[in-house]
């Protein structure tokens, strides 16, 4: 998982990032137009509530992996806005492991497995035949079958060493300088092996959940050996820097980079060499840098951008509902705003105080003075590691009263607790007046919003609420903060990311959350490849995660994709790859 | 003259090398450039994750004390020419400051001749027909203009070159960056269509803001000199208006806004900050908010390092100009 900081998306660990489900695959999945892996359209109410679709995208709450396709006419330019600079083109490079990088790397970086439309992980059958995996008491075996006509751009074939290479500049010991951004999964290989002409590639491993999160993003390991090597560690880290340093001109995947243009664009054209089924119909692919969002709308208006993919407000939507032939989609994201508690703290150690704060909270307020004023119908989320639309979801919140605004039971609860004072000036068994800060993003309204609502909340429980704003969320890491408010950007992948935010030494349990029981859960998770048993114990974790009163899910944060309605195949991507995920796809309708 | 100008310009040494101790304190202070890196989630171990980042503290030279840092910088631009390597990316910082600098004198020198031409001629009209409906309105406008909020007024011109576009079919007026994207007309006459079109909104945005202050400056110091002994002296020797006027009195109106002129250059110089953000033109401006956001400490210290340098330079410009154009100074 990756948090967020106000608009900003920081670290995207992409489809590096860790495993969802268990057992065998091949088959399509959730990127091209004809490759959905659901069943049909399933409306869920938990899914569709707070979406809304025009022309095209008027179907994608209901069926995100087949909404707005269309045939494609041989052809034209479509350019498609990021919204930062690229800080290098290495995306398995923890430095440069960006959103906007991995957007312009889904049609050059090929993968096992991508994260499609539906937040589900789907075999890329382009690139693969199957990749099987089975268990055997504590040893993982999944071997991955490459496709025969599997080359890059240069033709040389995509092959077991390029899986090598992957592995070991990421398993943090081959290669220690590296800096992977993940070392999930890579870790736990005990072994790899090679047959087949290199097409076949046999992982043994110890078990790992989120399996098909691994070889995600491939390099091409003769280019590593041309540009540094691959046989030391220092050979590893220097080709593993020249493909930072370098734009790349080679390609595993649909698009070939034929032009960059520093902080301004990059430009793709489609790669002679794909082998893939499915053909780049456009003559370009642009992706034009525009850092202030507020001008997206007018570029998109003026066409200089045919579409954009920004962090959505009231105005931004409201203005680019007004183009003409403009086809938007408001959807939900992986990204979900929450409170978290600092266990360190004096006051908000005692879990009955942190329970009731949480119950006093009404999350439905905060939602109608926040996004609730542009996404009708959205909704409190009710789970800390799934997402509504993943395998797993399910509301552990609700029922509990937390989040429910429900003053007169907080109120309660403080005086079973001990508490004196309650209504009025709230003090400790010990005779201490309750009092701490709500720490949000300077320059963030909706968190803003969320703290003072706090802050009106809690006076009638007899709390000081002090609001602090902070430029970065470095208080995170110092712990130089009592409750917070901040978003956690999610991936298909879950049983890792719930290890990093609810686990220790997990590197991202800044509140000190210290459940032992809810830790061997999420560990149990991580060592079985049985999906339902995975969700049932992450379901389990998640429920004492809620007792704990620790961390209060608010809402999905939106995901605003505005596109010219003549552009077929394009659709919404909440994960960490983006929309381009399908970008071989993308064309202008044929008439 | 050459005594005054070598003055001027060792004057200047000192004050270049105090601004480079301050601006390092200044950035220094702006924040830790591996707060990135710190609170990221990625999916290392603890352990990796803080070998990382010191691996990165050392590359950044962040693990040394401030005066070690700072003189290996300076040094280092001084010796080697090298600005020191940015926080993230393997970009050149000086070829990217330079880069931008480029930019932005382009977008700046353009707007601020076509201001000072505008601002001189009303300037001048608006003082010698004062009180009429001309200098009324000049007046009016120079309010206006200088009270408008430049983002907004930006913004106003993008949807004003959106609508031209939509009425006329065209898309001849670009609302980002400097270019069209892709160029389709590679020809002379079609490239310097495209670049004119990107050129016209952010020109009028940058230049309004100058042409407001300095018409009115223009009009004053106008007004001063007409009122003076010596133009009424030569009227009265039977001196043409139009000699009196150009040859007298703009010669000696126009000496406080040069100097005004050279310090307002050097500032814009340093960044049309909302103008190319909101244009999205990637130079000085926009190139200072991405370091700043990113706590890139060593492109905002090469950013301040150029923009000190300009203003210290514009400013020996200006006291150099004010010599040749006033003798009582440089004889001073």
């Amino acid at each position: 998982m990756r948090f967020h900081n106000g608009n900003a998306l920081l670290a995207g660990v992409a489809a590096l990032a860790l495993g969802l489900t268990a057992c065998s695959s091949s088959g399509n999945g959730g990127g091209s137009k004809s490759g959905s892996n659901s069943a049909g359209p399933q409306p869920n109410p938990a899914v569709t509530a707070g979406t809304h679709g025009t022309g095209g995208f008027a179907k994608c709450a209901t069926e995100p992996t087949t909404c707005n396709s269309g045939d494609t006419k041989p052809g034209g330019t479509i350019s498609y806005v990021l919204e930062k600079t690229i800080p290098g083109w290495n995306q398995v490079y923890t430095v440069s492991n960006v959103f906007e990088v991995a957007e312009v790397e889904d049609g050059i970086f090929p993968g096992a497995y991508l994260a499609g439309s539906d937040l589900k992980p789907f075999l890329n059958t382009d690139l693969m035949v199957s990749a099987d995996s089975t268990q055997a008491g504590d040893v993982q075996t999944i071997v991955y079958k490459i496709k025969p006509e599997a080359v890059w751009n240069d033709g040389q074939p995509i092959n077991f060493d390029d899986f090598k290479y992957l592995k070991d500049v990421s398993d943090g010991t081959t290669c220690p300088k590296c800096g992977a951004a993940s070392s999930s999964g890579y870790s736990q290989i005990t072994s790899m092996e090679g047959s087949d002409g290199g097409k076949t590639v046999t992982v043994k491993m110890k078990p790992f959940a989120d399996w098909q999160s691994m070889f995600g993003a491939l390099l091409p390991a003769h280019i590593a050996q041309q540009h540094g090597g691959t046989d030391t560690a220092a050979n590893l880290n220097t080709s593993f820097q020249w493909f930072d340093k370098n734009v790349p001109t080679w390609s595993g995947g649909p698009m070939v980079i034929t032009k960059y243009t520093k902080d301004t664009s990059i430009e793709e054209a489609p790669n002679p060499k794909w082998y893939g089924k499915t053909k780049s119909s456009l003559d370009k692919l642009i992706f034009r840098i525009i850092t202030d969002q507020t001008q997206e709308p007018i570029a998109l208006k003026n066409k200089e951008v045919q579409a954009i993919y920004p962090q959505p407000n009231a105005d931004l939507v409201s203005q680019v509902n007004g183009i003409q032939n403009v086809q938007s989609y408001l959807g939900k994201g992986l990204v979900w705003e929450h409170f978290d508690f600092n266990e360190k703290n004096a006051f908000l150690k005692d879990q009955k105080l942190r329970v009731a704060i949480f119950t006093a909270i009404s999350r439905k307020d905060i939602i109608s003075r926040t996004i609730g004023q542009f996404v009708p119908g959205a909704a409190p989320l009710g789970n800390h590691i799934y997402v509504p639309g993943q395998p797993g979801y399910q509301d552990n919140v609700t029922s509990t009263g937390q989040g429910s605004g429900d003053v007169t039971k907080a109120k309660q609860m403080l005086t079973d607790a001990g508490y004196t004072g309650v209504g009025t000036t709230l003090k400790t068994a010990d005779g201490k007046a309750v009092a701490f800060r709500c720490t949000y993003s300077a320059g963030n309204t909706n968190r803003q919003t969320e703290c003072q609502e706090v802050q009106n909340t809690l006076k009638q429980l007899g709390i000081t609420v002090t609001l602090k704003t902070t430029t970065d969320l470095s208080e995170l890491g110092t712990g130089n903060f009592d409750m917070i408010v901040f978003a956690w950007v999610g991936t298909p992948f879950v049983v890792a990311g719930a290890q990093q935010i609810y686990e220790l030494k997990g590197g991202a349990d800044y509140g000190f959350n210290n459940d032992p029981a809810a830790e061997k859960l999420i560990n149990d998770a991580a060592g079985t490849t049985d999906l339902p048993k995975v969700q049932s114990l992450l379901n389990q974790a998640d429920k004492l995660i809620v007792a704990d009163g620790y961390s209060l899910p608010l809402y999905q944060k939106p995901t605003f994709l505005a596109a010219y309605n003549n552009i077929v195949n394009l659709r919404d991507n909440a994960t960490s790859s983006g929309p381009p995920v399908n970008v071989q796809d993308w064309g202008l309708k044929a008439s | 003259m050459l005594v005054f100008v070598i003055r001027r310009v060792l004057i200047s040494i000192p004050v270049l090398i105090a601004s480079t101790m301050l601006t390092f304190v200044i950035v220094k202070l702006s924040g830790d450039p591996l707060t990135y890196l710190k609170t990221r989630q990625s999916t290392v171990s603890k352990a990796e994750k803080q070998a990382f980042i010191n691996q990165e503290a050392h590359r950044l030279w962040l693990d040394r004390s401030w005066p070690t840092q700072y003189w290996h910088w300076i040094s280092n631009i001084l010796l080697h020419w090298n600005w020191g390597p940015p926080v993230t990316g393997h970009d050149n910082v000086a070829s990217d400051v330079f880069t931008a600098f480029g930019i932005t004198a382009r977008l700046v020198l353009v707007s601020i001749a076509i201001a000072l031409i505008l601002a001189v001629i009303t300037g001048v009209i608006s003082a010698v027909k004062q009180y009429s409906l001309t200098d009324y309105t000049t007046t009016l406008l120079g309010f206006i203009f200088l009270s408008m909020p430049t983002f907004w007024f930006a913004i106003l011109l993008k949807e004003f070159g959106l609508k031209i576009n939509q009425w006329t079919g065209s898309h001849f007026f670009g609302t980002i960056g400097d270019r069209s994207i892709p160029i389709t007309d590679h020809s002379f006459g079609g490239s310097l269509k495209d670049i004119i079109g990107h050129m016209i909104l952010p020109t009028i945005v940058l230049g309004l803001v100058g042409y407001a202050a300095w018409s009115r400056f223009t009009r004053a110091s106008m007004l001063e000199v007409l009122n003076s002994d010596y133009v009424r002296l030569a009227r009265s020797k039977g001196l043409s208006p139009r000699t009196v006027m150009i040859r007298h009195a703009l010669r000696t109106a126009l000496i406080p806004l040069t100097t005004v002129t050279a310090l307002d250059v050097a500032a814009l110089l340093g960044g049309a900050i909302v103008t190319e953000n909101v244009f999205q033109w990637r130079g000085m401006g926009t190139l200072f908010l991405t370091a700043l956001r990113a706590v890139d400490f060593n492109v905002m210290l090469g950013w301040l390092l150029v923009t000190a340098t300009i203003v210290i330079a514009f400013n020996l410009i200006a006291d150099i100009l004010y010599g040749v154009l006033d003798p009582r100074i440089r004889h001073a």
